[in-house]
Formats: C-alpha cells, sequence, structure tokens
C-alpha cells in the first residue's frame, strides 16, 4: 500500500489525487465535529428547557394551589404572578398546559376559579394567536385550549379551521363546535366539506356519552354530500334507537356505495326491521361477500327460516366463507 | 394530634393539590406515587384514612384495598378514580370501602366527605 502511494505521489504526477483525498477527508471529519457539537447543543439546550419548565411547574403548581385553596390568597398575587412569572412562550405554554389538566381534573367551584385564573393570566391571547399560526400543531393546540375553556371564536374561524387541510385540527374544531353549542352540538356537520374519519366519528360518540341535552336527530344528514357522515348518521340512529328513523334509512340498503349499503343492513338488523329482509333478498346475488355476511346475519336475526332459505339457490358459487354463514343461520332457525 | 391521611394517586397534578388541601384543613399527609410505595408506607406507619385510585402502577387499587382491609379493617378508605362504570364502583364498595369519588371531582367535596369518613372512627 505504502509503495503504491509513493508510487502515485513521486512518479505518475498525480499527487492532487493524494491532496484532494486529504482535503475531502478534513472536510468530512469538520463536518462530524460540527454535527457532535450541533447534537450537544441540542441536548444540553432540552435539558436547560426541561429544568426551566421542571421550576416553573413548581411555582404555578404552589401559585395555583394558593389561588385555589388557601382562605388566605391575596388577589393582587396573580398580577404579581402574571408579570413575573408568565412573561415567555416557554412559560406561557407550560402555564396554558398545567390550567387545562387542573380544569380536566377539578370540578364545581375550583373549575370555575380555574378558568377565571386562565383569562386573568391572558393566556387566552395565546390560544388567539396559535389558532392563527402557519403550524398546524399550533392550531390545533390552540383549538383544544379555547374549547377546553370555553372560549367563543368567531364562527367564520372555526369553520375554517373545521375544513383545514390538518386532520388533527378538524378533530380540535369539531370538539370545539360539540363543547360550545348548548343545544345543536352537531350542527357542524352542515358545514364539513371534509370526510370524517373513523377517530373523529369516535371522539364525537364520546362526546355524545355525557351530552345531557336532547340527543340531536341524525336523519338530518342522510343527505349529506360527504358518505362518511351519512354512514356515521345511520350508525347513530340504531345506536340512540331513532326508529321514527329507519324508513329514512331504508332506500340505503341498495345505495351504490358499499359501506353505506353495509351500515343500512347493520341498523336494520339492530333494530330489528322484518320488512329490510325482502329488500335485501332481491339483491342478494349481486353483492359482494362482505354484504352477502350482512344480509345473511340480518336474516338471521330479524328473519325468518323460509327467507334463509330463499338463498339456497343463490349459494352455488359462493365461497365457503358465505356458506359458512349460511350454515350458521340455519342452525340459529333449527334449534 | 393531627389524623393521618395516606395519598396513593400517580398524578402528579392532583397530589400536590390534595396535599395542598388536606395540609390547609388540618391533616397530615404522606403520598405514595404507586401500589408498591403504598404498601412499603403502610407497613411502617398507621393512617386514619386512606384515599386511593384505582389504576396504579405496580400494584393495583383493588390489590391495594384488599391489603388494607385485611391488614387494618377499620381503615377507611375513599376511592378517588376516572371509573365511572356501575360495576366498579359497585365492585369497590362490596370490597368495603367507605366512598368513592369520580374525577372530574370537587376538592370542596372530598374534603367534606373526607372529614365525614375522619368521623366515623
Amino acid at each position: 500500500m505504502e509503495k503504491l502511494y509513493d508510487y502515485i505521489y513521486y512518479n505518475s504526477g498525480l499527487e492532487w489525487i493524494v491532496n484532494l483525498n486529504i482535503l475531502i477527508s478534513l472536510l468530512f471529519l469538520l463536518l462530524i465535529l460540527l454535527l457532535i457539537l450541533f447534537i450537544l447543543y441540542l441536548r444540553v439546550y432540552k435539558n436547560l428547557r426541561n429544568i426551566k419548565k421542571a421550576e416553573h411547574i413548581e411555582k404555578l403548581t404552589d401559585f395555583i394551589n394558593g389561588y385555589l385553596f388557601d382562605t388566605e390568597f391575596e388577589e393582587a398575587g396573580i398580577e404579581e404572578f402574571r408579570v413575573n412569572h408568565v412573561r415567555s412562550k416557554l412559560q406561557k405554554k407550560v402555564t396554558t398546559k398545567e390550567i387545562l389538566v387542573y380544569s380536566q381534573n377539578f370540578k364545581g367551584e375550583a373549575n370555575a376559579s380555574i378558568k377565571k385564573l386562565f383569562f386573568r393570566l391572558e393566556l387566552d391571547n395565546l390560544a388567539f394567536k396559535e389558532i392563527a399560526s402557519r403550524k398546524w400543531y399550533l392550531r390545533a393546540r390552540g383549538m383544544h385550549t379555547i374549547s377546553n375553556m370555553g372560549i367563543k371564536i368567531q364562527e367564520s374561524t372555526a369553520v375554517r379551521l373545521l375544513n383545514d387541510k390538518k386532520v388533527e385540527v378538524r378533530l380540535q374544531s369539531l370538539l370545539y363546535f360539540i363543547k360550545l353549542s348548548q343545544k345543536y352540538p352537531l350542527n357542524f356537520l352542515y358545514r364539513l366539506e371534509e370526510p370524517l374519519t373513523i377517530w373523529q366519528q369516535i371522539h364525537i360518540e364520546d362526546a355524545l356519552k355525557s351530552y345531557k341535552e336532547e340527543i340531536p336527530d341524525f336523519s338530518k344528514w342522510l343527505n349529506h354530500k360527504q358518505p362518511t357522515v351519512i354512514g356515521f348518521c345511520i350508525k347513530q340512529i340504531s345506536a340512540f334507537n331513532q326508529y321514527e328513523n329507519v324508513e329514512k334509512v331504508v332506500p340505503f340498503l341498495e345505495h351504490p356505495e358499499e359501506r353505506l349499503k353495509k351500515e343500512a343492513i347493520r341498523c336494520m338488523r339492530k333494530m330489528g326491521n322484518n320488512d329490510s329482509v325482502d329488500i335485501v333478498l332481491t339483491i342478494f346475488a349481486s353483492e359482494n361477500n362482505t354484504i352477502k355476511k350482512e344480509i345473511i346475519k340480518l336474516i338471521k336475526e330479524v328473519g325468518s327460516y323460509n327467507q334463509l332459505q330463499a338463498l339456497s339457490y343463490e349459494l352455488k358459487g359462493d365461497n365457503e366463507e358465505i356458506k359458512i354463514e349460511y350454515l350458521k343461520a340455519e342452525e340459529h332457525f333449527l334449534k | 394530634m393531627k389524623k393521618k391521611i395516606l395519598v396513593v394517586e400517580d398524578n402528579p397534578m392532583v397530589v400536590k393539590s390534595l396535599e395542598f388541601k388536606l395540609n390547609k384543613d388540618g391533616y397530615e399527609v404522606v403520598v405514595a406515587v404507586d401500589g408498591r410505595v403504598a404498601l412499603d408506607t403502610l407497613k411502617n406507619n398507621n393512617f386514619d384514612l386512606v384515599i386511593t385510585d384505582l389504576m396504579l402502577p405496580f400494584i393495583t387499587g383493588s390489590q391495594l384495598i384488599e391489603h388494607i382491609k385485611k391488614e387494618t379493617p377499620t381503615t377507611p378508605i375513599i376511592v378517588l378514580s376516572t371509573a365511572t362504570q356501575e360495576d366498579i364502583i359497585m365492585d369497590a364498595f362490596t370490597m368495603g370501602v367507605d366512598d368513592f369519588i369520580t374525577k372530574p371531582f370537587s376538592p370542596n367535596e372530598l374534603s367534606l366527605r373526607v372529614k365525614r369518613s375522619l368521623g366515623k372512627t
């Protein structure tokens, strides 16, 4: 190797290659060094930030507990704390987060007091800035804060965020509508232009569980332009036993969109609608396996043995899964 | 002499608030952040009341309640939990807890219930 090096360096006139190699190696080493320094800087920065955060939380917890439970707490202390300890962005962010935790854990007088404190510390300004931010995670965080603190914002802003391009922002915005509307928690659906994700549907269902007013009539959105909204509403019609809306779901049994058809069949099954069986019997042969399985389940639960037998001629070319489903239904009737 | 209360809770915010509030009410408060620490604390101390969450790291609240009821059956227990399901609440009462408070909770209400539970002993 050494000989080859000497040969190149002294005899071939190619010494520039060696020099170039040395230069590249040095640059590479420098780059690694810079990268290591950058990583170290990030770690130190993060650690210092965490220390500052912990110190602030310590002070903040004492302050909030004093404010909530100390009868000798002086009102002037709030302004003093705001001026001295809620100045930087980090302090505002941490304070908002902690206040949200308190408000989620407390109810009654303590909850009302903690919400009052949020405004006295002028943290609503940060939330307003966040919802106007170009960064999606700030918009989502801002909406989360605003809805949990019960702040009403301009309708146009809320609708814009409801149809935001980021799903996380849309989720927080629809929760805002549910939490803040007194009588019509789902009226935001009229203004929803984006699809309703499964995750969002779970959140709405969860919010409706604790909703104390009258549950909305879900048939109002059965002609929505988003199929996901229609599917959700069909599901809720059966979940909340809205029997008066069954007739409006029937047309979906023959809907060209598979998921709506499936949801409609499930709805009929849960609501024990026997009239729907005659309709699904006519479409059985032309359906795919998923729908066929749903149809057999529907007949098993709300139909008759004769209706099930009407399918036996249609099963010839079908796969094993459908035949097994059919046999299960048959066994149910012959028991 | 101050009455001694053991608070078993893993949420730092709830712990700090309970500690503050109960201290203000004139009680001596000892905190355990999980079930294991709670068992160790119970070995070496006597408490007039235990306030515990049900979902705890290492040892569940139910296991802890069972242990307390076996070792010191007269110690009143208040459960402070997010669980709202009827069966969970019923199970807790069957195990012998004196009170069940669901989160979110009112600190003033908790304070009164603590007072009532301690009044019984």
